[in-house]
């Protein structure tokens, strides 16, 4: 990135703060009016909006009046999109024959290559949590589970059968609202993971680890029979081996973030002294980064190092230590969002400005880990992109960073190094943010993705009951996989170096791909490959004209013929193909706007059909999705089919002119929304319905429904790949 | 409200008040109708979870803020249609001419870039949740970001050489 990009970029980083300086928050009346009329359903009053001129009072007297005839309706008001999946994120492995849902990775601690933990969430917040030990390299995993009510957030293995995990006590009824304080607990366990014994926990209502303090700062290490945990506000130590643990008195006034033990005595706590409180973490105003040190097990402390180059808002992130000799110290400035890394050769005597470079976002929490000097890795949370995500790694002692990697939108929330080139690291990723475990062993250049089993997340293209390809993974969104059972299992077989869009199989080895180059977004590429997907050749280039988003329909019949949908914002646009992509020709615009939205499924180059949601405004005014049929290449449609009342379209498959499958989502803006799948043989006049088995996400357009024969089905769905053996009638979700 | 609940809000509100505020802001372009737009939409929020567990969300709090915004641009153009029935349209936002019109740049892109623009890095929204509020696929959010950075940059690009040739 050169210094006018960089500039760009940083400014564009700054926008929020740029509508801060025009507006911000002056009124403090609006919480108080807001929770009066939460509790006696009246509207707000006062502040600024009586202010407002007078046809203000008549919007408002209209909400009042619509608000007293028909409160049950009035939440749905505002809302014609669907609310937040709350499946978002979470993926599935395959462990012991059935599917679990890995919801977040919050650590992983390898002994060696082949003995490894992981902990991790089984859903959202307060969900069980679940503990994955392998002996195999990440080949097979054991899953064991916590006991309920605990959410791991840290985990530290002293050997195959023994580990400690630090939880969040979620189940002593904390609803698990961001940033409410949660007690927290250590676990241990000697057998491998079966049996968990809580040695240490808080009691309900201790205020020392918010819901939103970034698992990656706490921490246990141990040494022999002396352990150390970082808790959130408070360092525990243990002399027992961890079977009992006491608070450590840290000097007056300095609140932990990260710790980093070098022995049973020695060890570096890096905190933040703040005027008004001691914080948890978060960032707070007129905070100063401090670093203290023990040479005493914890007894006595010493302050070791504060940095002078960002006192405005600093705040210390971490601490590592390579060795008695080589530490390092990184510190965020809040206002510039600069990170500076700080490191010492003389055990932490003396300390020098390595780099004030290394990319620090908003809320993005890097814990260095170094293996050697030389050595060290820096994963970061995506965040808020642009800013630099996932993994850096230097090889000069901090001096350079290096992204590593395909790391679009990593969200890393730990890593374990075994050596300078073989290391895990554990986040989120992909178009749907699910978590991830991949593996590197030539310094995070290459990864491979570990948990879960490599599936597609964004495409599939099934040409039989057993052939199917698909794009994306976790850890790289444009990684193109192929399944030759059933989508059983499924393997890379290349990486698309621009973004793809689309996907076409003609054959097992005949394929297209529509992708996008981020830098030139004008214009697309077509990719054609005669190897299952192995390599790829641009044939020709899509003009993609000022405006124009590539949408999600896309699809060649033949060496010659196709058919793309594009964008023409506000209006969607079928453009077709006769010359194998060298030319594109506009057959039809269809309008969109407030919220509707049009999905397509053509069976040949003239017959297809066209879905259109018309998403009411309210509860009071019903979704209308219409199916509509051509039979002259999508120039104009006539209606076959219509649905009126809360469901919306998801996704429209035809085989041929009578037989076809569409998904709705039925109940989008209620408490439980789900999807149905509704199949026809008679061209779209009668349907039968079938129910997904679980509810799939509310996940608008984001779902992909095929069928390559009558019976064979596929639906993707937020990650998520389900299959129906029978016409669609019951669906079975893949592991 | 029951104490637990009221607690939670206040957290959620805390933390997503300046959100709001900023998308209204960046949408309506005006601090009193921005500030008004932001009270309708927590309004409807409440309204919208009411009788729902306190499981407080923010894409969903965004999505009905920005309809909120939207709705309160329509009023606003709907009024001064009425005002000025001659006046065909209302004029686009100006051109950014200081270094400060970082936001008024951004406010004169398309509505899919400026859209997302704002709920990308003025809210910090990631690319899922700009994909879920603005009912779009992820890559095409991509894409949408990728063209309004480009349509943003030479706009700053030409600010910038206007500022040097003065």
């Amino acid at each position: 990135m050169d210094d006018k990009e960089e500039r760009f970029e940083r400014r564009l980083r700054s926008l929020g703060e740029a509508i801060d300086r025009e507006v911000s928050p002056s009124d403090p009346g609006l919480l108080l009016r807001l929770q009066r009329a939460e509790s006696s359903q009246h509207r707000p009053r006062g502040g600024r909006a009586r202010r407002a001129r007078s046809w203000y009072y008549w919007g408002w007297a209209a909400v009042l009046v619509v608000a007293l005839v028909a409160v049950p309706y009035l939440r749905h008001l505002g809302a014609p999109t669907p609310p937040a999946s709350k499946k978002n994120g979470q993926t599935t492995q395959k462990v012991g024959g059935q599917p679990i849902v890995l919801g977040s990775i919050a650590a992983v601690d390898f002994l060696d290559v082949q003995d490894g933990w992981v902990a991790a969430a089984t859903g959202g917040y307060g969900s069980p949590s679940a503990v994955l030990v392998t002996k195999d390299g990440g080949t097979t995993w054991a899953e064991r589970m916590l006991p309920g009510g605990y959410t791991a957030i840290a985990l530290t293995a002293l050997s195959p059968e023994e580990a400690f995990v630090l939880a969040q006590q979620t189940g002593q009824g904390q609803s698990g609202a961001a940033g409410q304080a949660v007690p927290t607990a250590i676990l241990h366990t000697t057998d491998g993971g079966r049996t968990w014994q809580v040695v240490w926990s808080e009691a309900p209502g201790a205020q020392s680890l918010s819901n939103g303090t970034m698992a990656m700062r706490v921490g246990l290490q141990f040494f022999g029979s002396r352990g150390y945990a970082n808790v959130g506000d408070k360092v525990l130590g243990s002399s027992d081996g961890g079977k009992t643990w006491t608070a450590l008195t840290l000097p007056q006034g300095v609140a932990p973030v990260h710790m980093d033990f070098l022995s049973a005595q020695a060890g570096y706590v890096a905190g933040q002294i703040c005027p008004a409180q001691a914080g948890s973490g978060a960032p707070a105003a007129n905070c100063q980064a401090v670093l203290i040190a023990t040479q005493d097990g914890g007894q006595t402390w010493s302050t070791v190092f504060t940095p002078t180059e960002a006192n405005y808002w600093s705040y210390s992130d971490a601490v590592s230590f390579a060795n008695a000799q080589d530490g390092w110290f990184f510190l965020k400035d809040v206002e510039t969002w600069q990170g500076y890394l700080y490191r010492t050769q003389d055990g932490g005597q003396t300390w020098t400005l390595e780099s004030s470079q290394v990319a620090s976002g908003r809320d993005v929490a890097g814990a260095p880990d170094f293996v050697s000097p030389e050595v060290g890795w820096l994963p970061n949370n995506a965040g808020a992109a642009p800013f630099t995500d996932g993994l850096l790694v230097t090889g000069d002692g901090g001096q350079t960073w290096t992204e590593v990697g395909a790391q679009d939108e990593w969200s890393l929330s730990g890593v374990s190094l075994l050596s300078p080139t073989v290391g895990y690291a554990v986040g989120k990723g992909g178009d749907f943010q699910e978590a991830f475990l991949a593996r590197t062993t030539d310094g995070g250049q290459t990864w491979t993705q570990v948990l879960p089993s490599p599936a597609p997340t964004s495409q599939v293209d099934f040409v039989s009951q057993k052939q199917g390809f698909g794009v994306g993974l976790p850890i790289d969104p444009t990684a193109i996989l192929a399944t030759s059972d059933g989508g059983a299992t499924w393997s890379v077989v290349s990486h698309s170096a621009q973004q793809v869009e689309a996907m076409s199989f003609l054959s097992p080895s005949q394929g297209y791909l529509l992708a996008v180059d981020p830098q030139t977004p004008s214009d697309g590429a077509l990719l054609y490959t005669q190897d299952g997907g192995e390599s790829w050749q641009q044939t020709a280039t899509v003009p993609m004209p000022n405006g124009q988003v590539m949408g999600p329909y896309f699809r060649f019949f033949d060496a010659r013929q196709g058919i793309v949908e594009t964008e023409n914002y506000p209006d969607v646009v079928l453009e077709a193909t006769q010359d194998g992509g060298q030319t594109w020709t506009e057959i039809s615009s269809q309008p969109t706007g407030k919220g509707s939205y049009q999905q397509f499924a053509f069976t040949s180059p003239a017959e297809g059909f066209m879905l259109t949601t018309v998403p009411g405004s309210s509860a009071t005014v019903p979704s209308t999705v219409t199916l509509a049929a051509t039979s002259d290449g999508g120039k104009t449609f006539q209606t076959v089919h219509t649905w009126q009342g809360q469901s919306q379209g998801a996704g429209v498959y035809f085989l041929d002119a009578r037989t076809g499958w569409i998904a709705l989502e039925q109940n989008p803006y209620g408490a439980n929304p789900s999807t149905a799948v509704l199949a026809t043989q008679d061209g779209g006049a009668t349907w039968t319905t079938s129910q997904l088995p679980a509810a799939l996400p509310t996940i608008g357009q984001n779902l992909m429904l095929q069928f390559p024969t009558a019976e064979s089905g596929w639906l993707l769905g937020n990650g998520a790949i389900y299959r129906s053996s029978d016409g669609g009638g019951t669906w079975q979700q893949m592991p | 409200m029951e104490t637990e609940r009221v607690h939670e809000f206040e957290q959620f509100f805390a933390r997503e008040e300046r959100r709001v505020l900023r998308l209204c802001y960046g949408v309506l372009g005006d601090r009193e109708l921005a500030q008004d737009a932001a009270q309708e939409a927590w309004l409807r929020y409440l309204r919208y979870i009411e009788g729902e567990s306190p499981e407080y969300s923010t894409p969903l709090l965004v999505t009905i803020a920005l309809n909120a915004a939207r709705d309160w641009q329509r009023r606003r153009r709907r009024r001064l249609e009425e005002l000025h029935p001659d006046v065909p349209d209302a004029p686009a936002p100006p051109a950014p001419e200081r270094d400060h019109d970082l936001v008024a740049a951004v406010r004169s892109l398309p509505e899919p870039e400026r859209e997302a623009i704002f709920l990308h890095y003025a809210l910090d929204l990631p690319l899922v949740d700009v994909a879920r509020v603005l009912q779009k696929r992820t890559g095409a959010v991509k894409s949408i970001l990728h063209r309004g950075r480009a349509h943003l940059r030479s706009l700053l690009d030409a600010e910038e050489g206007i500022s040097n040739g003065r």
